[in-house]
């Protein structure tokens, strides 16, 4: 059984090796003076250190506490390490041979998600309280419905293009090429003929329609809520066709090709249902009155 | 329990104000905590004693060892204390005014 004595003494060392060098010896002393004092003739010494707090507790009030993450950011963080971590381990389910392989190539390396959001969130965090003016609140344009025009028509350009080269792959490469390409390459950029007949046109006509909604959104300037629902229906009619794409016959005429597309667009599936769920609450929040937020003192 | 964290949260923003009301002389750690808690304001010990230091590197108190017996660390409001002090005496007793008016014939 310890003394008193010796319970202050290792009580204060707890908490002067956790205080920065320069105030430890100090602090010490000063510490274990006063303890002595409270606890003179005390019948239970050990529950009352105990109640003057864990020695970390008590180093971090003599100082200031070091905050990596910010409290305000923390329900962020922990949400986006989650998510990470799951969808890189789900994914990993789908990659990896064996269970072995999953734990060594995914199991385990995902953990590199969390860190990298430790880094990520204590810059910013470290940022915004080095320079707050430059962080003072502005209405986000998403949240006010509005969108950038040149942004948009940029993304435009890039869609517009990116559909041609996807439909005309195989002609721009012999094109390109001056018909010298190799008949691999030309093959593995050919539509298998069972697609190019159905689904293909479908797929096409999708993509013709959303790049009309995206052009009407620019037009207008900003998201309204007809724009919205359409932009739902488009994105479930994505989904519904693809994921028949994905079970259906190949898409390439080449199976590396084939493949390589397939996983693309499983990718792309999925992305594109996280993206319709968060769409989709946003727009059940909204219809249901925005909450309290909108009405605050609605009786 | 919801109640006292409230409770703590409320007495938390005078603390400071009570520590400098009573170190208009030299007092040290414990005496300090005895003469606070004999005039009805208690604060544990593992708030206080490191709120001391902390307001020393603040510059708002002053402090000195004594040798003479047993060691022992004193404190003192600095200039800045003081001018603190008169400061934060005159919004206590605002936010008294404002709170008894807030809370009138609630009782």
């Amino acid at each position: 059984m310890l003394t008193t004595e010796e319970l202050v003494d290792a009580y204060v060392a707890d908490v002067a090796r956790l205080l920065p060098r320069g105030q430890r010896a100090d602090v010490a002393l000063e510490l274990g003076a006063l303890l002595r004092e409270e606890l003179a003739g005390s019948d239970d010494p050990l529950a009352r250190l105990r109640a003057f707090g864990r020695p970390a507790e008590v180093a971090a009030r003599y100082g200031q506490p070091l905050t990596v993450i910010d409290q305000g950011d923390t329900r962020r963080f922990v949400r986006l390490s989650v998510i990470g971590v799951l969808v890189v381990w789900l994914f990993g389910a789908a990659a990896a041979d064996d269970p072995v392989h999953w734990y060594q190539a995914y199991g385990i390396q995902a953990l590199w998600w969390p860190g990298f959001l430790v880094a990520a969130f204590g810059i910013a965090g470290w940022t915004r309280r080095r320079w707050p003016e430059r962080f003072l609140w502005r209405p986000r344009a998403s949240a006010t419905g509005t969108v950038s025009r040149p942004g948009r028509i940029a993304a435009f350009v890039f869609f517009v293009a990116g559909t041609v080269v996807l439909v005309n792959a195989a002609w721009l490469l012999e094109k390109l090429t001056g018909g010298r390409a190799a008949p691999e390459a030309v093959r593995a950029l050919t539509f298998d003929p069972d697609f190019a007949r159905f689904p293909g046109p479908l797929v096409l006509a999708l993509i013709v329609a959303s790049l009309a909604h995206h052009l009407v959104v620019t037009i207008h300037g900003r998201w309204r809520p007809a724009t919205r629902k359409v932009e739902v229906v488009l994105g479930l009619c994505f989904c519904a066709v693809l994921t028949a794409v994905l079970f259906a016959g190949p898409v390439y005429q080449s199976p590396a090709a084939d493949r390589t597309a397939k996983s693309a667009v499983a990718v792309i599936v999925a992305v594109s249902l996280v993206d319709l769920l968060v769409t989709g609450r946003r727009m059940a929040r909204q219809g249901s009155g925005g909450s309290s937020t909108a009405r605050p003192f609605a009786p | 329990m919801v109640s006292d964290k409230l409770e703590l949260e409320l007495r938390r923003g005078v603390v400071v104000l009570a520590v400098l009301s009573q170190l208009g002389e030299f007092r040290y750690g414990y005496e300090l905590r005895q003469t606070l808690a004999g005039k009805g304001f208690p604060i544990e010990e593992g708030t206080l004693y490191p709120l001391l230091r902390r307001l020393e590197s603040q510059g708002v108190l002053s402090s000195q060892w004594r040798t003479d017996g047993q060691p022992r660390r004193y404190y003192q409001r600095s200039p800045e204390g003081t001018e603190l002090y008169a400061r934060l005496r005159g919004s206590w007793r605002g936010l008294n005014e404002a709170m008894d008016r807030l809370m009138e014939g609630d009782e």
